[in-house]
């Protein structure tokens, strides 16, 4: 029992930074941007995020620092797609590129080279009573207070999406722009917002990479989990609450072929973290038949 | 100004790129009309009510609502001061229902769903202009027509008190039309004026108290309802062109008698495809068609005339049954094979099944003769050069109006999307012209045009097979009429018996 409760407890660590990451990324598709840059933001956040939770000595600081950078980036991508209508896909790689140039750069820059790495202040966890005793159960619950902020991201976008008017209208932006123009909802404002918000989630992901779970920064940190990102958030049909499943389920496979790496020495580490990606691929091959796209999503929307 | 002018549009010009598609044009509405705007394609309709509900904005000129002066940015301005649009092609969402595509960008009280208020309130305002819908269905579930109500009700819950409708019949049938008939008599009676574009001569007559003609982004003249008349209002829409007329608002052509091949340019022998719940496949079907006639196609659409076009071109779709061109039997031929024997093909769907949107002209009158020796340098590189040059050519015979070859067809209007891939066709020497609905939803000096450049083939020897859903159409221009039922031949009929309620019968399967 301990150990399947400490094994859930990892895996929804990892399936916060999946599910954070995937929802930044669909909350933007459903108003018609495709943010590929996620993988990037990450990057970019873990890095700034850290420097600031290890500067302030504030593991808040840190954070909104991650989503600040995340928030950046966002702009970026929608000013010069709304702007020069820059195709989204291409805008979105060299924001991946730009994010990992930037992590390595303002590390290097305010840290510089030390014997000993520095760590990061500690995020505050929540125990609840009572319920943290519950085998199993507590590896859901018991957690740090990203991982709460996870699941109220999760509920209140799926409440927006699907119980507000303004939810309604801005999956109308990512099915049909030109049905939200002519009843007069400003796509240009909802986009620009839908990413600036979306992306800074992703930066939010990346930070928890370097504050809460690795407490130190290394390069290439995120390893890939932004592009995986986007899988969750197709195979999630870009709704949060599929994506925090899609989130789980990655998460797990991450943690057990880790598990199993630790177990076994006779099979080359390389296969278990090729596992994941493996993964993806299966999946959205089962999959592929019940995934919905928003019909909009990746191109451009320009009145005449 | 008059007193009760409602809309008055002053001196509003715009360009699109080099395309001067508004040129100094002055349009007045008056309350309580139902007021057309007419004409031909491309003349500047959606352009000019696009400005007038803030999609697009003018380069030059003034919008005068009530008696003061608007300045409309965008289409939330002109909803709050009582504009409503339906526009040409559907703007809703196909994924959701009536009730959630009209409380889009509505000011309602409530933030959160659900909204029974307002679906109740919809429900009240479309029994009151007898507008019924199914208020729970996903749009994409619902056909053309009920759409088209849902756009309207959207209109009107937004609080229109003109309500312009873009080319409202395009995929209407006849009772839905006669039904939209009722309902904007309707709207008058409630205080909501109308503006009713359309291309179509016969609809105005029906349809309007007033009509404004325009011409190639000019305003030709404001018609009141004394005055209007099919004669008067071709040669509003056209002045120059001489286009005779039959009752019908049709064009008239000449077809001179001329000497049938001696051998049959195309046999269709014994052909069937095993119908699905798309189509009803084709029964047991025979027929010959030589050179220097039209032969017709009547059909129903959905009656297996689609079949019959595409299975010219692509004789593997065929089950059984073989197909001849020029007495050689193109069994297990692809399209480009079929193509090379002198055939060419001009599907239904002008814009789905007839062009690559995001090619220019040249790439897309290349295509399907991109094979051939003359396209190509070293049998493998393709010679831009002679593409542009072909292009050209058709863009000048075919009167296609664009600046160069170069501009991206999804720039050009239906109308002359249709003639460059007309015009495809003629690119290489061409026996046999499979053409289907190349009309439809075209203005009269178009389908002038089309009918007349099949004459001219037929003329010279040419064969062409013309599947229409437009009778009337195929008794103007066909030497014979096969009619189609259900996938079966019901009969061939010559131009001497060609009799409309008769064919018409055969087409519903009476
Ligand atoms: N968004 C656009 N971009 C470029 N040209 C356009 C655009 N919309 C319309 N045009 C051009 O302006 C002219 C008028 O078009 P339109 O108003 O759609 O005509 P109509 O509605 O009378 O058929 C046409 O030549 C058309 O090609
Ligand atoms: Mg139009």
């Amino acid at each position: 029992m301990a150990f399947i409760t400490s094994f859930i407890s990892s895996v929804m660590v990892y399936t916060t930074v999946y599910t954070l990451a995937s929802l930044g990324i669909l909350i933007s598709g459903r108003t018609g941007v495709f943010n590929v840059a996620g993988e990037g933001i990450m990057l970019a956040s873990a890095s700034a995020g850290f420097l600031a939770a290890f500067l302030s000595g504030s593991w808040f600081i840190g954070f909104l620092a991650g989503a600040l950078m995340g928030a950046f980036f966002g702009l970026i991508l929608v000013f010069v797609h709304e702007t020069f209508k820059v195709n989204q896909f291409i805008l979105g790689i060299c924001l991946v590129i730009f994010g990992s140039g930037l992590s390595d750069l303002i590390y290097k820059l305010v840290v510089g080279v030390r014997l000993s790495a520095p760590i990061a202040p500690d995020t505050p966890e929540i125990i609840i009573p009572l319920l943290s005793k519950i085998p199993v159960l507590a590896g859901f619950i018991n957690q740090d207070i990203i991982v709460y902020f996870m699941y109220g991201a999760v509920i209140i976008s799926w409440w927006f999406f699907y119980k507000t008017k303004i939810g309604l209208e801005t999956r109308a932006i990512g099915e049909n722009p030109k049905a939200a123009d002519v009843v007069g909802i400003n796509v240009s404002r909802r986009r620009y917002l839908a990413t600036i918000i979306g992306s800074s989630i992703i930066g939010v992901a990346g930070a928890y990479l370097t504050i809460s779970i690795t407490k130190t920064y290394s390069p290439d940190i995120s390893a890939g989990r932004g592009f995986m990102a986007i899988g969750i958030a197709i195979f999630a049909s870009w709704k949060p609450q599929r994506a925090i499943i899609g989130g789980f389920i990655f998460a797990f496979i991450e943690v057990f072929a880790f598990q199993l790496q630790i177990l076994s020495d006779k099979i080359p580490y390389q296969f278990f973290l090729m596992l994941p990606f493996i993964s993806v691929l299966v999946i959205m091959v089962i999959y592929r038949k019940h995934i919905e796209f928003p019909a909009s999503v990746g191109k451009p929307y320009s009145r005449e | 100004m008059v007193e009760n002018d409602y809309i008055n549009c002053k001196n509003i010009s715009k360009k699109f790129g080099e395309v001067k598609a508004l040129d100094d044009i002055n349009f007045v509405v008056r309350k309580g009309e139902i007021h057309g705007l007419l004409g031909e394609n491309g003349a500047g309709k959606s352009t000019l009510m696009n400005i007038l509900y803030g999609l697009y904005s003018p380069d030059e000129g003034e919008i005068i609502i009530g008696g003061e002066k608007t300045n409309i940015k965008s289409p939330l301005d002109s909803i709050k001061i009582g504009i409503g649009m339906v526009h040409q092609v559907s703007t809703l969402v196909p994924d959701f229902t009536a009730v959630e595509n009209i409380i889009l960008g509505s000011e309602g009280e409530k933030f959160t769903l659900p909204i029974s208020r307002e679906r109740e309130d919809i429900i009240k305002i479309s029994e009151e202009f007898g507008l019924q819908f199914p208020a729970d269905v996903k749009i994409k579930e619902l056909s053309a027509g009920v759409k088209q109500k849902i756009e309207i009700v959207r209109a009107l819950y937004g609080g229109a008190t003109l309500l312009i409708l873009d080319e409202p019949t395009t995929s209407l049938v006849e009772s839905e039309f006669q039904q939209l008939l009722k309902s904007l008599k309707v709207f008058v009676d409630k205080g909501v004026t109308v503006v009713f574009i359309t291309h179509k001569i016969k609809e105005v007559m029906e349809a309007c108290t007033a009509v404004t003609v325009l011409r190639k982004g000019k305003v030709q003249a404001r018609v009141p309802k004394e005055e209007l008349g099919v004669e008067n209002l071709v040669k509003l829409m056209f002045m120059e062109q001489d286009i005779e007329v039959t009752e019908s608002a049709l064009p008239k052509v000449n077809l001179p008698e001329i000497e049938l091949s001696e051998k049959p340019v195309a046999q269709v022998k014994n052909i069937s495809i095993i119908g699905d719940d798309t189509s009803p496949g084709l029964k047991n079907i025979s027929f010959d068609i030589f050179g220097g006639e039209i032969l017709g196609v009547a059909a129903v659409s959905g009656n297996g005339e689609k079949s019959i076009a595409e299975c010219i071109i692509h004789p593997t779709m065929l089950d059984s049954g073989e197909i001849f061109i020029d007495e050689k039997s193109m069994k297990n031929n692809s399209p480009v094979e079929v193509f090379a024997n002198g055939v060419f093909y001009t599907p239904e769907d002008r814009i789905k099944e007839g062009i690559l949107n995001e090619g220019s002209i040249k790439e897309n009158i290349l295509l399907g003769h991109h094979q051939e020796d003359r396209f190509l340098k070293k049998k493998i590189f393709i010679d831009w050069k002679e593409a542009a040059s072909a292009a050209r050519d058709v863009i000048k015979e075919f009167n296609v109006a664009t600046p160069d070859e170069d501009l991206s067809i999804r720039r050009l209007s239906g109308g002359n999307i249709q003639k460059a891939i007309l015009g495809r066709a003629f690119v290489s020497p061409l026996k046999l012209l499979v053409t289907h609905n190349p009309t439809s939803g075209l203005d009269i000096s178009t389908v002038e045009f089309i009918f007349n450049k099949l004459v001219e083939l037929r003329n010279k020897g040419g064969a062409v097979l013309f599947v229409n859903e437009d009778l009337d159409e195929l008794m103007i221009v066909c030497d014979r009429i096969a009619v189609l039922h259900d996938g079966e031949l019901k009969g061939i009929f010559k131009r001497s018996e060609f009799d409309k309620f008769k064919i018409g019968l055969l087409m519903i399967g009476g």
